[in-house]
C-alpha cells in the first residue's frame, strides 16, 4: 500500500472558530493504481492533495506513506520522502524560469544528492520519456504550455517516486495539449508508475482507472456523489 | 556549494541594477577602509625609516646631555668630556645578547664644518676623519695623487685628500699636491684630489639618494687617526646596533643603551638611541587611534550596506516565494534553502567587498600621488575586508534566509 488514510480531518482556524475542510478521510492506493480525486472548488480537494502531498499535516487521524506513519516524522525526513517518494505536477507547471528544461529537471535529483554527471543522465532519460529530449537546453519561456508539463512530468519521473501526484495538470493547457498529458500519464501507468491525480473535469477524470469525489470535505464514489447531487436537484426542482 | 554559487551569481546577474546598488554600500565602506589603511600604513612606515631606524634598520645610540634630551652632545660645540671612555669590545657582546640585536659596531661620526685656508685663500667646508675603509663606498674616486695609507694612519701623518671642487677654489691654477694647507688648527699637506665618482642627476636607488643628498662638493678627508690634531678634540663614540625585527626596534636599542650607560660613571650624561624614537611612538599611537576612529566611522558605512543587503535580500525571498515552496515540495530540506539565500547574500557582499577593494587600491594610490605621499597596500587589511563583507554578508543574510527556510510549502506554492 503506497498511501494509506484512516480517518483524517483537517481543520482550519478563522477566528475563534475551527472550519472543518476535510471529514473522516479513508483512502486506499496501491503500487500501479491510477485515481483520479474529482470536486468543485472549494471541496477540500487541494487541501487533501496537500496532505497526501506531505507539505500540510492533517488534524487528526493516520497517514502511512508507503508504510511510514507521517505524523511522527520531522521536517527533515518529509523533505526527504518528497524528494524520493512523490512527484509532484502543478497546474501552472512550476518551472524554474531561469533555468533550462534539462537544469529543472535535475533538480529533485540534486537534492537527493546524486553526483552531477549520474544527474545529466537520468535528467536526460526522464526527457527522453516525456519525447522532449530535443528541447533539453529550451528554457520555459522558449517552451510551449504541453511542453512545459511534459518537462514537469519529467522532473516528477526523475527520482522514480513512488507515486506522481499531478495536481489540475491540464488546467492550463488547450485541449490538444492536454490531451497529450493525459497520454503521457496512461503510459506512464502502464509501466506501473502509480498515479493520483485531482481534476475538476469529468472528461479528464475519466483517464483513470478509479475515480473518486470529494464532497464538502468527505470523500465518496462518483456514484454515491452523482446519487446526492441528483437527490439535491431533484429536490430544488420540487422546491 | 559551488553549485550556490553559480546560482547566486546568475541571480545578481539577472538583477544587475538593483545588485550594484545594494552592494554600493558595501563597497563604499571598504573601499574607504582600504583607503584609509593604505595611507595611515605609508605614513606610519615613513614616520619609522624617519625616526626610529633607516630603511637598513640600524639605529645610532649617541650619547647626550642630560639636560638637553632634543640632541646628541655635540663636542664641537661644547667641548670634550672628560672621563667618556671609548665603548670596549665587552660591551659590545653584551649588547650584541640583547634580544633583536643582530649586529653592533662602535662608531666616529667624525663630521664637522672646518675652516681651511691656503695662502690667502681661506673658505669654510666639511671635514671628514676617514678610516682606510671609508673611500670604496664614498662615491668618490681619484684624480690625482694617493690614497692614505697604512703608513698615514699608524703615524698619525697629517695629510689630507681634497675635492676638486675645494681644490679649484683654494689653489686655483696650482697643482695642489704635495702642498701644504691648513686645516682647523693644524697644516696638512694634500696628497690626493679626489672628483664624484657618478653624476648622481640620476637617482636610481636609494643608495645614489643619500650618497647624493650626502655628497659634499667641497670637503677635506684626514685620516681617522689624525682627526685629533685637526678638530681639536675627538669625537665621542656612537654604537650602531642594527635590528631586523622592526617592531622591536625601539625596545632593543632602548636595551642597547642602557647597557652603555652601566658603563658610565656617575654624570650628567647618559646614552640614548634615536632621539625621536619615543616622539614615533607617541606619533604611531595618534595615527592608530585616529585610523581606528576612521575605520570605525568606515564600518557604519559596512552597517547601513549590510542593512541594504538585509532589505534586498527579503524582497528577494519575498519574490520567490513560489520558488521557495516548489523546492520545499521537491524535496529542498531546510539547510539547503537556507544556503541558497545565505550564499547568494554572502556572494553579493563579497563581490561588493572585492570591488571595494580595488577600489580602495586604486583610491589610495591616486591619493598618494597627489599628496606625494608613500602609502603601503597591505595583505592583511585586503582578506581582512573582503573577510569583513564576507561577515557581513553572514549577519545580514541571516533573517531573510531563515525566513526563506521557514516558509510553509504550501503557503510559498500559493503564493501570487
Amino acid at each position: 500500500m503506497i498511501l494509506d488514510l484512516k480517518g483524517i480531518y483537517k481543520n482550519y482556524k478563522a477566528g475563534d472558530l475551527d472550519v472543518p475542510v476535510l471529514k473522516n478521510i479513508n483512502l486506499q492506493v496501491k503500487e500501479g493504481d491510477y485515481l483520479s480525486i474529482m470536486g468543485p472548488s472549494g471541496s477540500g480537494k487541494s487541501t487533501l492533495m496537500n496532505i497526501i502531498g506531505l507539505l500540510d499535516k492533517p488534524t487528526s487521524g493516520t497517514y502511512l506513506f508507503d508504510g511510514v506513519d507521517i505524523s511522527v516524522q520531522n521536517d527533515h525526513s518529509l523533505s526527504d520522502i518528497r524528494n524520493k517518494g512523490i512527484g509532484f505536477v502543478f497546474q501552472n507547471f512550476n518551472l524554474m524560469p531561469r533555468e533550462t528544461a534539462l537544469a529543472n529537471v535535475e533538480l529533485p535529483l540534486l537534492y537527493a544528492g546524486i553526483k552531477k554527471k549520474q544527474r545529466r543522465e537520468i535528467a536526460a532519460a526522464a526527457l527522453e520519456k516525456v519525447g522532449l529530449s530535443d528541447r533539453m537546453k529550451f528554457y520555459p519561456t522558449q517552451l510551449s504550455g504541453g511542453q512545459k508539463q511534459r518537462v514537469a512530468i519529467a522532473r516528477a519521473i526523475a527520482n522514480s517516486p513512488k507515486i506522481i501526484l499531478a495536481d489540475e495538470p491540464t488546467g492550463a493547457l488547450d485541449s490538444a495539449s492536454g490531451d497529450q498529458v493525459m497520454e503521457l500519464f496512461s503510459k506512464l501507468n502502464a509501466e506501473g508508475v502509480t498515479i493520483v491525480m485531482i481534476t475538476h473535469e469529468k472528461a479528464v477524470a475519466d483517464c483513470a482507472d478509479k475515480i473518486v469525489v470529494i464532497y464538502d470535505g468527505e470523500l465518496m464514489t462518483l456514484g454515491d456523489f452523482e446519487k446526492k447531487t441528483m437527490r439535491r436537484k431533484g429536490g430544488d426542482s420540487n422546491g | 556549494m559551488f553549485e550556490n554559487i553559480m546560482l547566486s551569481i546568475r541571480g545578481i546577474r539577472s538583477h544587475k541594477m538593483r545588485s550594484a546598488l545594494t552592494m554600493l554600500g558595501i563597497i563604499i565602506g571598504i573601499a574607504a577602509i582600504i583607503v584609509i589603511v593604505s595611507i595611515i600604513g605609508g605614513a606610519s612606515a615613513e614616520l619609522k625609516d624617519q625616526m626610529v631606524g633607516d630603511s637598513t634598520n640600524t639605529v645610532k645610540v649617541s650619547l647626550y646631555s642630560k639636560d638637553d634630551k632634543y640632541s646628541s652632545y655635540a663636542v664641537e660645540e661644547k667641548g670634550p668630556i672628560v672621563g667618556i671612555t671609548t665603548i670596549d669590545d665587552d660591551t659590545i657582546n653584551q649588547v650584541l645578547d640583547i634580544d633583536g640585536i643582530s649586529d653592533a659596531t662602535s662608531v666616529y661620526i667624525r663630521l664637522y664644518a672646518m675652516d681651511v685656508a691656503y695662502l690667502a685663500n681661506n673658505t669654510s667646508c666639511s671635514g671628514y676623519g676617514v678610516d682606510a675603509d671609508y673611500f670604496p663606498f664614498s662615491g668618490l674616486v681619484l684624480t690625482s695623487g694617493r690614497l692614505f695609507t697604512n703608513h698615514d694612519y699608524e703615524n698619525h701623518n697629517n695629510v689630507v685628500i681634497i675635492t676638486d671642487s675645494l681644490a679649484s677654489d683654494l689653489f686655483r691654477n696650482e697643482d695642489p699636491i704635495g702642498k701644504t694647507m691648513q686645516c682647523g688648527n693644524e697644516l696638512f699637506t694634500v696628497v690626493g684630489v679626489m672628483t664624484k665618482l657618478v653624476d648622481y642627476s640620476e637617482i636610481n636607488s636609494i643608495t645614489d639618494y643619500y650618497v647624493s643628498v650626502g655628497f659634499d662638493d667641497k670637503a677635506v678627508y684626514i685620516p681617522a687617526t689624525s682627526w685629533n690634531d685637526a678638530a681639536g678634540y675627538d669625537d665621542i663614540q656612537k654604537l650602531v646596533v642594527k635590528i631586523d625585527d622592526p617592531d622591536k626596534i625601539i625596545t632593543a636599542a632602548t636595551a642597547a643603551a642602557d647597557v652603555l650607560n652601566s658603563t658610565l660613571p656617575e654624570s650628567t650624561f647618559e646614552y640614548k638611541s634615536g632621539t625621536l624614537s619615543e616622539d614615533a611612538d607617541y606619533l604611531k599611537e595618534i595615527m592608530r587611534i585616529t585610523s581606528l576612529l576612521l575605520v570605525g566611522i568606515a564600518s557604519i558605512s559596512l552597517l547601513v550596506g549590510g542593512i541594504g543587503v538585509m532589505n534586498i535580500m527579503l524582497v528577494s525571498v519575498t519574490e520567490r516565494t513560489r520558488e521557495i515552496g516548489l523546492k520545499k515540495a521537491l524535496g529542498a530540506r531546510r539547510r539547503v534553502i537556507l544556503g541558497q539565500f545565505l550564499t547568494e547574500s554572502v556572494v553579493l557582499t563579497s563581490i561588493g567587498g572585492m570591488i571595494g577593494v580595488l577600489i580602495g587600491i586604486g583610491l589610495a594610490k591616486l591619493v598618494g600621488m597627489i599628496v606625494q605621499m608613500p602609502i603601503v597596500i597591505s595583505v592583511g587589511a585586503i582578506a581582512i575586508s573582503v573577510g569583513f563583507s564576507m561577515g557581513v554578508g553572514i549577519i545580514f543574510g541571516l533573517v531573510p534566509s531563515v525566513k526563506a527556510a521557514n516558509l510553509n510549502p504550501i503557503d510559498a506554492l500559493r503564493y501570487e
